[in-house]
């Protein structure tokens, strides 16, 4: 019955888009602003409709109304209500009115936003968003129904899959939905600005605190996703290249591009057509991505189940390829660069040459992803790239782009000198041969990993003097003290020094990925009880194997107790009960690992199998070095997003957009 | 913008392109089933350089396994109606994995394999984490083909 409400009130959410679109359209060719808030407001009413939708499920789903079909598939008796809360993005169908109430929470703000000069736009805004809208409303109600119903409901459902059992399933999922559907502002922003044949920077100032949230989102979900991998999914790794990854990240590496050459547009005039198609890319790339996931197409390990949505997803990226294209190439002259790159070696060439890395990269995984499709489409024959081509091939891409990431703040605007960047490097280029020395007497002998780490050491030192390079001027000048000059001079230029902070969050998790990826361990031993192997510096004793209660009902648990000590000073470093989690209904085992070591260097261990009641055991053991950088890098650049993005209130911002859109460009803040 | 930027750009893509093209030539795996790879080398053809991802159906009678040097070795045969109608006489590859012996390999599990056949005449599993990936017999309905360990 609230099922029912739920199926309705999500019918009516398809309603008031298409009624949306059709007001909008119509208001803004008869030029009848009634119409075009008539559709604002039918936009507006799609968040809380898709609200009441899900709250229907999410009652079934608490309720064990199992004559729902979804709540049989994904909950049962003893799932607890925590897991029943998040069992409504724990598969296919849910997951995708999950997707439809994030995307339409964005429109939802972005409907209620204060429209001042951007007003002309807001019809085409709005008409796109509530066409893209409309479709995944339409999937959710059409192809996939969560609110379907059995004509005999069963008397219990199959449990939630074991593998979303984790405190990261809060997280990670609608982090990551936030990030994909975030980026429908900035591209509805887009497109309205190319329908109203506009030359002028308005859609991009408009959007670009959209994108930025969007991007957020999307590196946080990424960070979360390796989190959750690295923790349930016991290889001890954090990122497989597999398809589920890489459709997140090439959106991420497109956004990316796009936040910086926007800057060239704030500031420059320039660029204009290059970032309309970074926007329609970046968009392009979110439904890509949805679709490697949702329809099955391609074999990964975290796929969803196979579906019939493989078609529908296809159709709906030519549509809008065609049509933003079409609708791009159209307006070819209207974008004409207010300047003229002079010269490549300068803070704009270096932009350049960053986004063409970017994209590059981004092109890369997307073709490595889809490899088995192309060559099936050609030859019939599905040939599937593996990590090697991509740690080939998209990695030495990435490393330049950290390289560029420290040189490219000390480039001039129009023509830099290469006097003046020799000089401002020397000091950064002495203290990375300095650790660079360190390192090299510390055992670190091989040439690519040297060359990473010194890549990314230049770029943290090269930022961290031009930060202190700043403060020194205010303390000199301005005869503050230095933590406040420090502090001042981040708050004075939040955007510039939020962005030098995200890029040491890069630089760290470079690092990390540089340690664990070259220097990590990973060995598999047999151990019998009692005895005690060596891997590195730690010595490993089995103590024992026993049954122990599991965190549920529907699962045994199996934990082994392992005692890890240094193997030179015979130091405790920790005990470890790694256990094994075996669940009959799912026929699914679940591998739980157990941390221990240092901050710098994990020691994972992982309870493959055992023998005779436990007389030998099998382990996996790994040791991650300088993991814990990745995790510290990924909340390092969330907080120089905050910084970037965090504004004091000021009364008189409207003016001054206003202002700088006379101007055709940007504030200089 | 100026042409030299247009050739400099092109330099680069370019150099991406042939790096991708060269990494592609070394390290695709080609998805060949059972029967396909038996077909391959009845043509004589040598393949113990070329690295495949093999799918097949795990004949449960055939798996050995020595928990104390983690050798597993087991057969795969083309499809489930050789497993039900013909299995004695269904033609069969010999898969040799190096690591413990996955809960989920079970009689008529889909395996995907990858790596090389070997002179030996079995099949030779690779070392990496996803090079055994196994699919439950069942109709559980997530693709849930959980890595080989």
């Amino acid at each position: 019955m609230i099922t029912d409400v739920g199926y309705l009130a999500v019918s009516f959410a398809l309603a008031a888009s298409l009624y949306a679109v059709g007001a909008s359209f119509w208001g803004a060719t008869r030029n009848d602003d009634r119409f075009v808030q008539s559709g604002r407001i039918a936009a507006t009413l799609t968040f809380p409709l898709i609200l009441a939708g899900a709250l229907g499920l999410w009652y079934a789903l608490v309720t064990g109304d199992f004559g729902v079909k979804y709540v049989a598939q994904v909950s049962s008796l003893d799932t607890p209500l925590f897991f029943r809360l998040t069992a409504l993005w724990g598969s296919q169908n849910g997951s995708i009115l999950f997707w439809n109430l994030v995307m339409a929470g964005f429109i939802f703000f972005a409907m209620l936003k204060p429209w001042r000069e951007d007003k002309p736009l807001l019809p085409y805004v709005t008409a796109t968003m509530m066409l893209i809208l409309a479709f995944f409303l339409f999937i959710n109600l059409v192809v996939a129904n969560p609110f379907e119903r059995f004509l005999f409901p069963p008397s219990d459902g199959a449990g939630l899959n074991p593998l979303l059992r984790h405190p990261g399933m809060i997280i990670h999922p609608p982090m990551l939905y936030a990030g994909f559907t975030g980026f429908i502002v900035p591209f509805a922003f887009c497109i309205a600005s190319l329908a109203t044949r506009r030359a002028d920077n308005l859609w991009l100032l408009a959007s670009r605190r959209w994108m930025l949230v969007g991007w957020a989102f999307l590196t946080a979900g990424l960070f979360l996703g390796g989190r959750w991998a690295h923790d349930v999914l016991g290889w001890g790794g954090y990122w497989g290249w597999d398809p589920v990854e890489n459709k997140s990240l090439v959106p991420w590496l497109i956004g990316t591009a796009f936040l910086h050459s926007a800057m060239i547009q704030e500031k420059r005039g320039m660029f204009k057509n290059w970032n309309v198609f970074l926007m329609l890319l970046t968009f392009a790339s979110v439904i890509w991505g949805t679709a490697v996931v949702r329809s099955g197409v391609l074999t990964s390990v975290h796929a969803f189940a196979q579906s019939d949505l493989g078609p529908l997803f296809l159709a709906f990226i030519v549509v809008m390829l065609v049509w933003s294209a079409v609708l791009w190439l159209s307006r070819l002259d209207t974008l004409k660069s207010d300047n003229r790159l002079d010269s490549g070696f300068s803070r704009e060439g270096v932009f350049l040459l960053q986004n063409v890395l970017f994209v590059s990269t981004a092109l890369t995984v997307f073709i490595g992803t889809i490899f088995p499709i192309i060559t099936e489409a050609v030859n019939g024959t599905k040939v599937t790239v593996g990590p090697p081509f991509y740690n080939q091939v998209a990695v030495p891409q990435m490393a330049a782009l950290v390289l560029l990431m420290g040189v490219a703040p000390l480039m001039a605007w129009g023509r830099a000198s290469a006097r003046a960047l020799g000089r401002m490097s020397i000091a950064p280029a002495a203290l990375t041969l300095v650790s660079l020395a360190a390192l090299f007497a510390a055992g670190v002998r091989q040439p690519i990993p040297l060359i990473l780490f010194a890549l990314s050491l230049y770029t943290l030192y090269q930022t961290l003097i031009e930060y202190g390079r700043g403060a020194a001027a205010r303390v000199r000048s301005m005869g503050e003290s230095w933590p406040v000059a420090l502090g001042r001079l981040a708050l004075r230029n939040q955007r510039r020094y939020g962005g030098y902070l995200i890029h040491i969050g890069v630089v760290l998790f470079a690092i990390g990925a540089t340690g664990k990826g070259f220097y990590g361990v990973d060995v598999l031993r047999n151990i019998a009880l009692n005895d005690t192997i060596t891997v590195g510096n730690y010595a490993f004793t089995y103590r024992g194997l026993r049954a122990v209660p599991c965190e549920f009902n529907d699962c045994r648990t199996m934990q082994a107790s392992m005692l890890v000590t240094d193997a030179q000073t015979g130091a405790i470093v920790g005990a470890l009960f790694p256990h094994r989690d075996s669940y009959p209904i799912q026929q699914h085992t679940a591998t739980i690992a157990d941390v221990t070591g240092s901050w710098f260097e994990e020691v994972y261990v992982i309870l493959a199998a055992w023998e005779n009641n436990g007389a030998t055991a099998s382990f996996q053991i790994y040791i991650n070095p300088l993991i814990n950088l990745i995790w510290l890098g990924g909340a390092v650049m969330i907080l120089g997003f905050l910084v970037a993005f965090w504004k004091a209130p000021e009364p008189v911002r409207a003016p001054r957009l206003a202002a700088s859109l006379a101007r055709g460009a940007a504030p200089s803040r | 913008m100026k042409p030299r930027f247009v050739i400099g750009f092109g330099v680069i893509l370019v150099a991406i392109v042939a790096m991708m093209a060269f990494t592609i030539a070394a390290n695709s795996n080609l998805e060949v089933r059972v029967n396909d790879l038996l077909a391959e080398r009845a043509k004589g053809a040598d393949l113990s350089e070329r690295v495949f991802k093999l799918t097949g159906l795990v004949v449960g009678e055939s798996i050995v396994y020595d928990p104390a040097t983690f050798r597993l070795q087991f057969d795969l045969v083309n499809s489930r109606d050789e497993l039900a109608s013909s299995l004695s006489t269904a033609p069969r590859i010999t898969v040799v994995y190096q690591g413990v012996k996955p809960d989920t390999l079970v009689h008529e599990a889909q395996a995907i394999v990858t790596g090389k056949l070997a002179p030996d005449g079995k099949f030779h599993a690779g070392n990496s984490p996803d090079a055994l990936l196994l699919q439950c017999p069942t109709k559980y309905e997530k693709a849930e083909a959980a890595a080989g360990q």
